[in-house]
């Protein structure tokens, strides 16, 4: 490396540190904190809570050790072990590379933290990514030189085998992504593919079975009870339950995919349009290792964004949703956060690998985009609150499957406290028959006159329907009351046709005029009613329990209950109950 | 012409098994509005062709112009883009299911174009059973299956275990004494006989879910691909066959895994390997006797289950082309007699005891009563038989088309569309013996379902597909093969290969009880229960009230008398009703709360349990009488209060003790009425026995002639002497 490019370098390394720390500021100024001595800045908490948060990682060796020696530093927290083990093995992968223009020095001076800077940047403080990535680097570098080797040393497979069992200890339920990628990136990187071949399947072993030992091993983290059925991720009107294939999950989704697009959506892309760059300016002049790890994050960064930016529907048979349903515990962590965390680490490492003016530009640019116009403060405006602090409930809901509702009543400006009380305090309202009150009911399209006679004697058992197998989005319910009364909310049972719930809602009431009527609530999506656990975490119940709750009693003579949505199933009633 | 013969065929294939056709998911407007549409087009696709050919005087349409690999690739495709994945109780369950299937069709596409498949696929079977296994336990989560008749083979093992070989026999246990005697039907013995040693040397609730696991995930595998091997199949191919049994269908879960048709899985998995060497022995001139001896055993292991006999007459069927020599060759005329040896004693002793040829015929239906009841009063209603399900509707062929749309919608779409492709290709041994079961075992799961309802013949379909893996598996062969010959072949390929790489996963999210249909598992409840009944029964029995099938955690009540070491009383232990019924006979439950009362005291029930809300309400508007002492989620146990246990009505007796099979006591007097229920069969060791009627409903047993002080012994007579007695 001559003295000019060494400069220029230097130069845009500055300029990343100074774009990043400028960022960093912007994404600090509206700090989240969580209770107690903890501090954590919404940028982090806002990535990291909508979908790993609630995980109870285990702290790998190290971190224990550490935890040992520093009782009061939160290692589960600040994975600083982690950092800095990625940070070793980052310089090791540099050192191991092929490009023999870089001064050891300068990798240490600028190449090494700016691929982790890029990593954390993209990624947050995310514990699950670190401690996916952790020893990723390492145990590529030690995989490639055992792959590499005529005859493997002992005390190389022993040096790859204890790495391969701190890699899936560290990356706990995500052990079978992280070996996997390291099996791959070492195979790829690997220059002879004929002794590849040879030590590829010894190496296959030692590095995938302790994560396969641990996949079958690792204990379910601690989630909070709920009643069954219940459900903490808003539905997004996609048909069909997402459940993995293979492997251990809660009872629950806690990938609030939605907050994953919302957040990762613009950094992905970001993060493809530099990794393929990267690629595109230096394609005909990079060393065979920038290559593959240009190609390695270019198919990551594609990947998540992939998964980030479609449509739902087309998103969730996107390759990443795929391979996380097929992958052990898969769908318990958010596997599009481990792939940008990859991403973003290749990339950075590539830019440094190809070590020119031009690559250097997006280092410098990357961050500050993704830092500024995809941060907390423009994504979720409302989410600017402070003094979260002095409740303990928030500590426990932020770290809870909750998050994800948490986040949404916080945007949509509700005061929790007073939230909480006021869904206790509506779940103890007695419901009753419409017909106790007097009150009629009409429904469109009309059923036969057996079903509606059925449905005035108000037995338990009787069932209007619209009986056309379909919701069309059209359907409408009227409630009569004979004189105006005060109403909390409505309950709509569809009994043992449990597939019949109306998949989108919109009420209005008052006079019986509908065109007049007020509008009380609209669900285009019906999530099922939000209830909370006793120990105050919100969660949905099953849908098919539709039981809408006013915001405040209304006084009507008509309530309209109009079926929105559209599904292969009929709307089924077998109940109308009036609280 | 090839791939317009091979397009007939496929068309015809699916309209006959999917009815109306959409694109991509169920809407308002069909695609293809009814299968007959695709069917009249299938069928002009061949007929026309054959027709010009047959005018030109050519023979253009052969065998081989149904096999275009390429055309049953593609129609996976139509698979994929139809509504086929998202239909209800498929195996493969969509819409999601799509993004599995194109990572597969993409790792397939690299796996066959780097000549690596050959070595994959040569693992893939043993990994996935691997993987299956795991997902089991994984939903076991440290319990124990207990869906349906798992409960009851759990118990039927238990028995077995301690009174094998002398079966049927009296048991005490359960209803004041039954007759033990469903080994036989259920098959429960192939399960006992193979596993015996692991049964004799654990639990048989340690042991029990490793059983059904073996029997599913291993036993099946190895049967299927040592089968293709017998048959002459190469090892890849038979390995694909391997791992296409593993992830035929959902219903095989269904029977398997939520029925708990132990006899019938067990049975299923050996058929393979039963029919292959059933068909060598016929075909061989001279079999060794260690194949006669093998072939023996694993028939006798199958036929166990009876009705597994049906789905094997074709091969007797076809081997009668060899009469004249089989006749003729001592070494077949020994073998017959060892087989018959082997199976005719277990035979008879079920025609006997199970009352086959009246479960046969039982075709008409029967008026029954419905007994309800509430807090305060008790009525008795006669219910018409609607729900009878047994009832013989004839030859019904639009009802047989129906049920072919359910199973095949449930089925890996690998065997619907190329088991027809792969039964014309199999170039194997035996062939004539392969395709005429799978299209008898068609026939017998779809148009013999209306004809004899009660032997639930809709089994025959898994049986199929389990048979039908090994020739699939052989033409997966030949178009992986096929792959290297340019892209469209490799396509091709690649969604054929998408479904054997997908298929096991969504096996797994089926094990996983994450499929449509889910089994149960015993929930901790039903241990507190059993400690609660444990403590508090007190000399007597537990009386379950109103009707219990499937309550209990999912499973029948059948092993609660050994986890609690307390003989009980309910409508049913097993699944042997079809319509509610009360234990309580209607003319005493008319009487309400005296009829109850002398029931219980009858039956000698010390504890009852209840988890309908009208016995709950009922129990607990009695607090003198009924104490309640546990209550579960659905379950409530009360004591009774103000009565001393007696298991006699007349008499005194001392030291009673229970056994699974018998009871012994130390009589007071000569003359004793016992309540237990009276069966002819059922004897003393040293009285004279006698029916006495009972308002309970059933006959108690009646001794005279005891001596008093000396310990008596009443079980039922030797198998032997019952089966020739006549008893």
């Amino acid at each position: 490396m001559n003295q000019q490019q060494t400069r220029l370098s230097i130069f845009f390394g500055a300029l990343f540190v100074a774009a990043t720390a400028l960022g960093l500021i912007i994404a600090r100024m509206d700090s989240l904190a969580l209770s107690g001595d903890i501090h954590t800045s919404a940028w982090f908490s806002l990535v990291n809570l909508n979908h790993n948060a609630f995980q109870s990682w285990r702290l790998e060796p190290i971190s224990k050790i550490c935890s040992g020696i520093w009782p009061n530093f939160n290692f589960a927290e600040r994975p600083i072990p982690g950092i800095l083990a990625l940070l070793v093995g980052t310089l090791l992968f540099f050192r191991a590379s092929d490009g023999p223009r870089f001064t050891w020095c300068l990798i240490f001076a600028v190449g090494a933290p700016i691929a982790i800077l890029f990593l954390l940047i993209t990624t947050g403080l995310d514990p699950v990514v670190i401690g996916a990535m952790a020893w990723l680097p390492l145990l590529t570098v030690i995989a490639r030189k055992v792959i590499a080797a005529s005859e493997p040393h002992w005390l190389m497979l022993t040096a790859l085998l204890a790495t391969s069992i701190e890699n899936a200890i560290s990356s706990n339920q995500a052990a079978i992504v992280s070996a996997a990628s390291a099996l791959w990136i070492s195979y790829l990187l690997t220059k002879s593919r004929d002794s590849a071949a040879k030590n590829l399947g010894l190496t296959a072993i030692v590095i995938l079975a302790p994560a396969i030992f641990i996949t079958i091993t690792a204990p379910m983290a601690e989630a909070p009870k709920y009643p069954p059925s219940a459900h903490v991720i808003q539905y997004d009107g996609s048909q069909g339950n997402i459940r993995p294939l293979i492997g251990p999950a809660y009872q629950f989704e806690s990938i609030d995919r939605a907050a994953m697009r919302n957040e990762y959506g613009g950094r992905a892309l970001t993060l493809l349009s530099i990794s393929i760059f990267s690629w595109w300016t230096r394609r005909r002049h990079q060393t065979p290792v920038a290559r593959y790890t240009a190609k390695v994050a270019m198919v990551m960064a594609l990947l998540a964004t992939l998964n980030a930016t479609l449509p739902e529907s087309v998103a969730l048979i996107s390759p990443l949703p795929s391979l996380a349903r097929l992958i052990p515990w898969g769908t318990t962590y958010s596997i599009t956060s481990v792939a940008l965390g990859l991403s973003a680490w290749m990339t950075g490492v590539t830019l440094i690998l190809n070590n020119r003016l031009i690559s250097f530009i997006p280092l410098a640019i990357g961050p500050a985009i993704m830092l500024t116009f995809c941060s907390p403060n423009i994504i979720h405006p409302s989410l600017r609150k402070s003094g979260l602090v002095s409740e303990p409930i928030y500590r426990e809901l932020i770290l809870s499957p909750s998050a994800s509702i948490f986040r949404n009543l916080i945007e949509s400006g509700e005061d929790i406290p007073s939230w909480i009380e006021g869904v206790k305090a509506a779940s103890k309202l007695k419901a009753r028959d419409s017909a106790e009150l007097g009150a009629s009911i009409e429904v469109s399209p009309a059923p036969s006159a057996e079903v509606l006679e059925a449905a005035k004697k108000s037995e338990t058992h009787w069932r209007w329907s619209t009986r056309t197998g379909i919701q069309r989005g059209d359907e409408l319910l009227t409630i009569r009351f004979a004189a105006a009364t005060v109403v909390n909310g409505v309950e709509l049972d569809p009994g043992q046709y449990f597939t019949d719930y109306p998949r989108g809602l919109r009420i209005t009431g008052g006079s019986c005029d509908q065109n007049t009527a007020e509008e009380i609530v609209d669900y285009p999506i019906w999530q099922g009613s939000l209830r909370v656990t006793y120990r105050g975490l919100p969660y949905y119940t099953p849908r098919n329990q539709v039981k809408v709750i006013f915001s405040s009693p209304r006084t009507v003579q008509c309530i309209f209950v109009k079926q929105t949505g559209r599904a292969p199933f009929d709307w089924s009633i077998s109940r109308v109950r009036v609280m | 012409m090839h791939i317009l013969a091979s397009s007939g065929l496929l068309l015809i294939i699916l309209g006959l098994s999917g009815g109306a056709w959409h694109l991509w998911e169920k809407s308002e407007q069909a695609l293809i509005p009814a299968g007959r549409y695709l069917l009249i087009l299938g069928a002009l696709l061949i007929i026309l062709p054959w027709a010009w050919s047959y005018l030109k005087g050519r023979k253009e349409i052969t065998k081989e112009s149904f096999l275009e690999p390429r055309v049953w690739g593609y129609g996976l495709l139509f698979i994929f883009i139809s509504d086929w994945l998202t239909r209800p109780w498929g195996l493969f369950k969509g819409p999601t299911i799509r993004g599995e299937l194109i990572v597969g069709a993409i790792a397939c596409y690299l796996l066959v174009g780097r000549q690596l498949w050959k070595r994959f696929f040569a693992a893939w079977p043993l990994v996935v059973s691997c993987l299956l296994i795991w997902s089991f336990f994984v939903a076991l989560d440290g319990s124990l299956i207990f869906s349906d008749d798992h409960a009851v083979f759990l118990f039927r093992l238990k028995l077995l275990r301690e009174n094998f070989p002398s079966i049927p026999f009296w048991s005490p246990l359960w209803n004041a004494g039954i007759d033990a005697r469903d080994f036989f039907a259920t098959g429960a013995l192939n399960i006992f006989l193979l596993a015996s040693p692991l049964i004799y040397s654990f639990q048989v609730e340690t042991i029990y879910p490793w059983l059904i696991a073996g029997v599913l995930w291993v036993i099946t595998p190895i049967s299927v691909y040592s089968a293709a091997r017998l048959f002459g199949v190469a090892p890849l191919a038979a390995a694909i066959s391997a791992t296409l049994s593993l992830c035929t269908g959902l219903f095989w879960f269904r029977w398997g895994l939520k029925y708990g048709t132990v006899g019938f899985i067990t049975s299923t998995a050996l058929l393979p390997l039963a029919s292959v060497v059933l068909i060598r022995f016929f075909e061989a001139h001279k079999p060794s006797w260690r194949e006669i001896i093998f072939m023996a055993l694993l028939l006798t292991l199958m036929l166990l289950w009876s009705p597994s006999g049906l789905a094997i007459v074709p091969i007797f069927l076809v081997a009668l082309k060899h009469s004249q020599r089989l006749i003729k060759s001592k070494r077949h005329i020994i073998a017959a007699c060892l087989i018959l040896a082997l199976n005719l004693p277990w035979m008879a002793m079920m025609w006997k005891v199970s009352g086959v040829g009246k479960f046969l015929n039982s075709n008409t239906t029967s008026s029954t009563h419905q007994v309800t009841t509430d807090a305060n009063k008790a009525s008795v209603t006669s219910a018409s038989p609607t729900t009878y399900r047994h009832k013989s509707e004839g030859l019904n062929l639009k009802k047989a088309l129906n049920q072919w749309h359910n199973n095949a919608a449930a089925l890996n779409p690998l065997i619907v569309l190329l088991a027809a492709p792969a039964l014309i290709a199999f170039s194997g041994f035996g062939k004539r013996y392969i395709v005429a079961t799978c299209i008898w075992l068609l026939l017998l799961g779809t148009v013999g379902v209306s004809l004899k309802p009660q032997l639930e013949l809709d089994r025959m379909i898994v049986i199929f597909s389990i048979l039908a893996s090994i020739p699939i598996g052989q033409y997966m062969w030949r178009i992986f093969s096929y792959a290297r010959l340019g892209l469209s072949w490799r396509l091709a390929a690649c969604f054929a290969g998408a479904f054997i790489l997908i298929g096991p996963f969504a096996a797994t999210s089926a094990v996983l009880n994450r499929s449509d249909d889910t089994y149960a598992i015993l929930d901790r409840e039903v241990r507190s229960m059993a400690r609660a009944i444990s403590n508090n029964s007190a000399g007597g029995r537990v009386f379950f009230s109103g009707c219990v099938l499937h309550e209990l955690s999912g499973g029948h009540l059948a092993p609660l008398p050994f986890w609690t070491d307390t003989p009980m009383v309910a409508s049913s232990y097993a699944h042997n009703i079809w319509r509610y019924e009360q234990p309580i006979p209607p003319e005493l439950l008319a009487r309400g709360d005296s009829g109850i009362r002398e029931y219980l005291d009858l039956v000698n029930a010390t504890l009852v349990v209840a988890h309908e809300p009208t016995w709950i309400e009922r129990f607990k508007n009695h607090p003198d009488e009924y104490q309640q002492i546990w209550r579960g989620e659905s379950f409530f146990i009360f004591k009774r209060l103000k009565y001393s246990p007696s298991y006699t009505t007349q008499g005194e007796i001392a030291d009673l003790k229970f056994t699974s099979n018998s009871i012994s006591f130390t009589p007071h007097t000569s003359s004793l009425t016992l309540k237990f229920k009276h069966f002819p069969f059922v004897t003393s060791s040293s009285c004279v026995v006698k029916p006495e009627p009972s308002a309970a409903g059933f006959n108690l047993i009646s001794l005279s002639e005891c001596a008093p002080g000396t310990q008596v012994t009443i079980k039922s007579v030797s198998p032997l002497r019952r089966m020739l007695g006549g008893a």
